[in-house]
């Protein structure tokens, strides 16, 4: 890991909770506690992804990261917000966010959000194999294949195994694959996420030795080598 | 359309009312009248007739009667008066033809040069010496009376009718307007457009004054829920700071405890309610969200099948785990509801939580989309304990929850969610029995 951070938090407790958090993932973080120093800070430029809180002394996020885009700034950014509101969240992301987190979260779901946007995949030829192990999805015939043995997915299961290869490594968390595979942008209250891969994994890795899939404590589910 | 409210506004009913009282008075005024006048004048035109036939009785002979009535008959206008006498002898004079029968007496013209009254007649009828002497009148004075009556209903009441009844459509028509005017405010507010307002008019009268209180209704409102928003916000800002510390504090302490130690256990008990007290929370504040109606504003049309199908199937692998059967019943063709699909999508994952958590595992948890005019049902029906009559209202409000339930997971605010989804959309919500279960209907307008 070696992303570099700009996080940008007035509350202590969090923002140290947060730089220590990535500090252990390995990236480099620079912390600020106000928005005009951010502002300067992130001008500045070098930072892969930068973390706001909405909420800010002196400028507040939704107009440092207008101030930083009016500037062509185009670091990725993540809103922190205590504000949960469905128009809050349009109203960040018309702001120029680029991905909006409610407080409370958890460290693992903040983490996998900021790996997503610190590695979005640089545009790139349209892939028409995707590999974890010895695992083969072919997109092109929609087959999946492991160890050259034929699995047969239901649509859904298709469309879930294919958003976590092609983020192979990274972790994927529920409230992340709610969003992308079934497009649906409130928390459940029971884990429903937790279902469907369960049978993904009862046909991906139970008949096979090694398991691909593999659930990050606190946070979510990952597929590797 | 316009018309039919028009006539049903209040100021063309009252005009209305006024106008048939106005109407009915009048013409029992003239009529009460026109009647006494045409009996006086009846029994003048009598009078008449029984002095002319006593004129006559004089004469002894036929000859005579008939050389008398023939002299009279001949001065006469048989348009105004009649002489006639018809001799036992079959001897005849007069200024018009009489046939007697034993009903009646027909009369008609002696020459096309003597033309009869069109108004008929009164007559008199008198046996005298050697044949029947008939005097009539004619009853053109009545007949006048009668026209002259007609007029004057027409003149005088057909114009104030039609007067009254253009000056209360204006009227109506201008009262209407306003009225409308207050209608459409009254339904921008109700659907979420605090800042909406009537223009109050010059003139002081009663619209103007519902006008302006209205108006002050809609800035207490406004000014009601934007406190309301502030502090939301800020309990939202207050509240949420330290839970995340809380959260903080909780996953940082579960590191530096040994894996399955009693001390781990605890800090992750204490983060697992830490999460209950949030998603409590953060229902309350999104309930609260939508009871205040703003989101509205962004409705779109979208088909509910569409997300009665993407919610059932995320739903319907932890269904069938817990052995029950799931049916999902939804047409091929789109049933487009106006609305918001996610918060609609977010009521039906509720719907179906609900009956996961409370319904017995083995059971049929059902799924229905339907058209219903130009607006859609989604119904969710489980087969669990159900909820009793009495209890269906409660169970809508929140954090209400069942004697049974209590010890069930959830927070007993899915329902309130539900009901509060409803309302923004203006969809009629049902509690009913699916003997046995629960079935919950929920019809969008179209």
């Amino acid at each position: 890991m070696s992303l570099k951070l700009l996080v940008v938090e007035d509350d202590p407790t969090t923002a140290d909770f947060i730089t220590r958090g990535f500090n252990e993932e390995g990236a480099a973080v620079d912390r600020l506690d106000n928005g005009r120093d951010a502002l300067a800070q992130a001008m500045a430029g070098g930072y892969d992804v930068m973390v706001i809180d909405r909420m800010l002394p002196d400028l507040d996020g939704l107009s440092l990261l207008k101030a930083l885009r009016a500037a062509n700034v185009a670091t990725p950014a993540l809103f922190l917000t205590s504000l949960g509101g469905v128009e809050d969240r349009i109203e960040g992301l018309r702001a120029g966010g680029d991905d909006y987190l409610v407080k409370p979260f958890s460290f693992g779901e903040l983490s996998a959000r900021v790996q997503a946007l610190g590695r979005r995949p640089p545009l790139q030829q349209a892939e028409t194999v995707l590999r974890a192990g010895d695992l083969e999805m072919d997109l092109l015939a929609r087959t999946v294949t492991r160890a050259g043995q034929r699995i047969d997915l239901l649509p859904r299961e298709f469309s879930l195994l294919e958003h976590l290869l092609r983020r192979k490594g990274r972790v994927q968390t529920r409230t992340m694959l709610l969003e992308s595979v079934w497009g649906i942008h409130f928390d459940p209250q029971t884990n429903v996420v937790e279902t469907h891969i369960s049978r993904l994994r009862a046909k991906v890795d139970k008949p096979f030795d090694k398991d691909l899939i593999t659930t990050v404590r606190g946070a979510g589910y990952r597929i590797g080598d | 359309m316009r018309l039919s409210r028009l006539l049903r506004s209040t100021p063309i009913r009252q005009a209305g009312l006024l106008i048939a009282v106005v109407a009915v008075v009048t013409l029992a005024t003239l009529g009460g009248a026109f009647l006494k006048m045409r009996s006086d004048l009846q029994a003048g035109l009598r009078a008449d007739l029984t002095r002319e036939l006593a004129g006559f009785d004089v004469s002894a002979t036929p000859g005579a009667l008939a050389t008398l009535v023939d002299a009279r008959a001949r001065a006469t206008d048989p348009a105004r008066t009649i002489f006639a006498f018809v001799g036992d002898d079959g001897r005849f004079a007069g200024n018009a033809r009489v046939r007697i029968t034993d009903t009646e007496v027909t009369l008609s013209e002696a020459s096309p040069r003597q033309p009869l009254s069109q108004a008929g007649y009164m007559h008199e009828m008198r046996r005298l010496s050697g044949g029947v002497l008939i005097v009539a009148q004619s009853l053109q004075p009545v007949r006048q009376l009668a026209e002259t009556f007609l007029g004057l209903v027409v003149f005088s009441l057909v114009p104030t009718v039609l007067i009254s009844l253009g000056l209360a459509a204006l009227v109506a028509g201008r009262a209407a307007r306003r009225v409308e005017a207050l209608e459409a405010t009254l339904n921008r507010i109700a659907g979420g457009d605090l800042a909406a307002r009537v223009e109050v008019a010059r003139e002081e009268d009663d619209l103007t004054r519902i006008g302006r209180g209205l108006n002050r209704m809609a800035e207490k409102q406004q000014a009601a829920t934007e406190a309301l928003r502030q502090v939301s916000s800020d309990i939202a800002h207050d509240l949420r700071t330290p839970l995340q510390r809380i959260a903080v504090l909780l996953e940082d302490l579960q590191t530096h405890l040994p894996d399955d130690s009693r001390a781990a256990e605890l800090a992750s008990r204490a983060s697992d309610e830490a999460a209950r007290a949030v998603s409590v929370f953060r229902s309350l504040l999104q309930i609260a969200q939508i009871e205040g109606g703003s989101q509205a504003q962004h409705f779109k049309p979208f088909d509910l099948s569409q997300t009665a199908r993407a919610i059932a199937e995320l739903y319907q692998p932890m269904a069938e785990d817990r052995g029950d059967r799931f049916v999902l019943e939804v047409p091929e063709r789109p049933v487009t509801v106006t609305g918001d699909a996610n918060l609609v999508g977010q009521a039906l994952s509720n719907l179906i939580e609900n009956a996961l958590r409370h319904a017995p595992a083995g059971g049929t948890l059902t799924v229905v989309v339907r058209a219903r005019g130009a607006g859609g049902v989604l119904v969710v029906s489980d087969t669990g304990p159900g909820i009793p009559g009495a209890e269906r209202d409660k169970v809508l409000r929140r954090l209400y929850r069942l004697e049974q339930s209590r010890t069930t997971p959830g927070h007993g605010l899915g329902l309130s969610l539900v009901a509060a989804v409803a309302a923004l959309h203006d969809a009629d919500l049902t509690l009913s029995d699916n003997a046995p279960g629960l079935r919950v209907s929920l019809r969008f307008p179209g």
